[in-house]
């Protein structure tokens, strides 16, 4: 049985097999990329996943210094920051809002650069999407503008909280905070003077969604009882046996 | 083109390489196997236990980086932030196809090829597959029996494992099994329902899942996340199954990072050998061996074929009469059918992880009353019946915690299904070089013609008036619709044919042992060997194939008819 660590010997061993020609390969144990089963599973799948770091997955990195937003400002960050609470109920200063303002926002830095990929694929690549999803959602993702989805949305909520408070979003009391996210909540927008609101609202909870639910914390609340070690098939345990 | 003479070549290290490489080398053969990957290294590239809050986009993917590099791998549904290292990188494996016959290849290059992130299926074909154009007067038979391969269907299944209830249903012979997975409480009321209105049975899928310990691997320990890799190789994969066993037998060669271009001829119109492409260093190199296999994928070995030309065999090798190319399948689907089942929604959370779903096998122009003249062959349906995880958070009005709570203790039953039927073979849907697009390594590329044919369309219309009775026999609610048009052609990355075989020189390419008629040292092992393919999936068959073309390779060579 191959442990971890004699894995991560058989790469090092494979730079020196990968060029060929009289290499004795069968002196090997097994060759690169060959591997017998591993029997640590139940400790591995429950001490989580330890990964090597010069892989192609690309995992949360550890922060060195204060985190910058890379599309919001500051300001508009710390206005992201209460509207994920507001949507959670959670205070602004958990750990889960901030850790999903953060993906946010990082998403919204790049969704320009990502509509420009969308639209600059071949016309066999397009047509092959088009073939696959039908023609509406390959137009939605070379059209759809989340960054002025996001900032029209916070200048929407700022100008309607100064016509009805006269001051900023930012420096409404909580529950008129909340009174303003509900006017704009689940409506499809339509022609009018909210629909930046209301387009807004729509694309900020999709994203606290995605955010939260794929979060430990959002995991756990929904009981998610899977990725897991099991001893036995996960089947019908109360209809019928 | 120096140095040492292998007895075996073979080409490609997935299902169908790594069933010929134990065989030939347990039974004394020595084979130096060729992959166009790299390997794989599980502490490196398998995702397994990852979470997705420890990924940096979430589980939604680098769609930028996806769009950029892997416009077409990423439609397919493993190819997402977990798994994208299994699927190639679209700019370097151009292919072409007609404007308005759009073709999605969906391609694995590694030490395992695609059975790292395979989806396990694992269903027999049966004589209503073998023997179709006798049933109904449609192509050509395969030139072998049910019983010819069945001995090898056993071979195959009681070293991968393959679990799965013994039914005695004619049309998908029953596997030697492992102990069955079970049936989720929704998929146990559809049963019922199923079983009692249309007389069709429904059953847990059979899968290369283990569901008890086998040559030294472990159980599935049902984490459900199998296309990113399994440490514990608990379902069928051939860098820790069959490639393993060829290893320990010290008669196993390999070289990953190899591209093979070409079949290397002799002037005596035999194989010598072939030119490979150094993934790394793009350096062109050639190797010697005796036999030749093909196993490199349906279309990626008929590409080989094809691009071997010499001056006695100018179409490629294997294309004396035209034949090579031809007759390209892949399954049509019509998907994403369900709804929610009202009376299994509850508050209480479930175990998840049986990484399988359901099917209803085919009955229709096949056993029992369903018989329609629209069309030739039949469908299956399949999916599965699981709780919701989060998708009902964006249907539950409002926001806060209430709505939070909402979400947590109203959690709907959904259940799925769609059909998947079978495509006739056609001479009209095939494969050729492009005459100018090359990929990364110079190799010329294929241009892939392909379309459903006006059986397919038959079909789908009846599948689809099928999908909603069964839907509203279930009386489903919050209703999704199955899609009016069946699959871009591809997407169920079941291709098979284009080198068939057959009895006829004139009609196939390759004999009833996988030999190409003309080239008697070259094998054609994978899927492009197919004549049909039924509704079922193929991978099974591919590594019973495979495992009776070794048998036949090494008997013919030693007695020296190689």
């Amino acid at each position: 049985m191959s442990t971890r660590r004699q894995w991560l010997l058989q790469v090092g061993s494979g730079a020196v097999l990968a060029g060929w020609t009289d290499v004795d390969l069968a002196a090997a144990e097994l060759p690169p990329g060959v591997f017998e089963a591993s029997r640590e599973h139940l400790g591995h799948a429950l001490a989580g996943q330890p990964m090597a770091v010069d892989g192609e997955t690309e995992l949360v990195q550890i922060r060195g210094s204060a985190f910058q937003p890379a599309f919001l400002s500051r300001d508009e960050f710390q206005t992201l920051v209460r509207l994920t609470a507001l949507m959670l109920g959670e205070p602004p200063d958990t750990a889960v809002v901030r850790e999903i303002a953060e993906w946010i926002d990082l998403t919204a830095s790049e969704a320009a650069a990502i509509r420009t990929a969308a639209r600059s694929l071949s016309p066999a690549h397009r047509a092959v999407a088009v073939a696959y999803y039908s023609a509406e959602p390959v137009r939605t993702l070379e059209t759809f503008d989340a960054q002025k989805t996001m900032r029209d949305g916070l200048a929407w909520l700022d100008a309607e909280s100064r016509r009805r408070h006269g001051t900023a979003f930012a420096a409404l009391s909580e529950e008129a905070q909340r009174d303003l996210l509900e006017s704009i909540a689940d409506r499809q927008p339509a022609p009018g003077v909210d629909a930046a609101g209301t387009r807004f609202f729509i694309y900020l909870k999709g994203r606290v969604i995605n955010g939260f639910y794929t979060s430990r914390a959002g995991l756990n609340e929904l009981g998610y009882r899977g990725n897991a070690y099991y001893a036995s098939p996960p089947g019908c345990e109360h209809l019928y046996g | 083109m120096a140095g040492k003479i292998y007895d075996v070549i073979v080409v490609g290290s997935g299902a169908s390489g790594g069933w010929v490489a134990k065989e030939l080398t347990e039974k004394g053969v020595e084979v130096l196997m060729l992959e166009a990957g790299p390997p794989r290294v599980p502490t490196r590239d398998f995702t397994e236990h990852i979470w997705p809050y420890q990924l940096k986009y979430r589980g939604f993917g680098n769609q930028k980086k996806l769009l950029e590099t892997q416009p077409v791998q990423r439609l397919c549904y493993a190819c997402d932030d977990y798994s994208h290292q299994f699927f190639v990188d679209d700019r370097e494996h151009p292919y072409t196809f007609p404007k308005d016959k759009p073709f999605m290849w969906i391609r694995g290059r590694q030490v395992g090829g695609k059975t790292i992130c395979w989806a396990r299926v694992s269903y027999r074909y049966s004589d209503f597959e073998f023997k179709a154009a006798s049933l109904d007067g449609y192509g050509q038979d395969w030139p072998i029996s049910y019983k010819e391969l069945e001995p090898y269907y056993d071979r195959v299944e009681t070293y991968i494992g393959v679990s799965g209830s013994y039914e005695g249903l004619p049309q998908l012979p029953d596997s030697k099994f492992l102990p069955p997975m079970r049936l989720s409480c929704g998929e146990l009321v559809a049963k019922e329902i199923v079983e009692k209105k249309f007389g069709w049975k429904l059953i847990v899928d059979r899968s290369a899942n283990l569901t008890v310990p086998l040559n030294g691997r472990p159980a599935c320990h049902y984490c459900d996340q199998c296309q990113r890799g399994c440490f514990t190789a608990s379902y069928f994969n051939s860098p820790s199954v069959t490639l393993p066993a060829a290893a320990r037998t010290g008669r196993f060669h390999l070289v990953s990072d190899a591209v093979v271009s070409h079949v290397v001829m002799n002037g005596d119109g035999k194989a010598a050998g072939v030119g490979y492409i150094d993934r790394n260093s793009k350096a062109a190199r050639e190797v010697r061996g005796k036999i030749i296999v093909l196993a490199a994928s349906t279309l990626e070995s008929t590409r080989i074929l094809l691009n071997s030309r010499s001056p006695r065999f100018p179409n490629g090798v294997g294309n004396s009469h035209g034949v090579l190319g031809h007759y390209l399948m892949d399954h049509t689907t019509l998907e994403d059918g369900g709804g929610t089942m009202a009376a299994l929604k509850s508050a209480f959370r479930e175990p998840v992880g049986r990484p399988c779903g359901y099917i209803i096998p085919k009955y229709v122009n096949t056993v029992g009353p369903y018989r329609n003249k629209n069309f030739l062959r039949g469908y299956y349906f399949a999916g599965d019946g699981r709780q919701e995880l989060y998708g009902q958070a964006f249907q539950t009005p409002g926001f806060g915690r209430e709505w939070r709570e909402k979400v947590r203790s109203e959690i709907p039953y959904a259940f799925s299904v769609y059909a998947q039927g079978e495509c006739l073979p056609r001479y009209d849907n095939y494969v050729k070089l492009d005459a100018e697009k090359k990929d990364a390594w110079g190799i010329p590329a294929l241009h892939i013609h392909a379309s459903h044919g006006e059986n397919e369309l038959a079909m789908a219309k009846a599948m689809g008036e099928h999908l909603g009775e069964i839907m509203d026999a279930l009386k489903l609610e919050d209703r999704r619709l199955p899609r009016t048009e069946l699959n871009v052609f591809g997407k169920n990355i079941h291709e098979c044919g284009t080198a068939r075989m057959g009895k006829d020189p004139k009609t196939s390419v390759l004999n009833a042992f996988n030999q190409v008629h003309d080239v008697k040292n070259v094998f054609v092992t994978d899927a492009a060997c197919f004549v049909t393919q039924g509704c079922s999936e193929p991978t099974l068959t591919i590594m019973a194939i495979s495992a009776r073309a070794a048998d036949y390779i090494a008997d013919e060579y030693r007695q020296g008819n190689l």
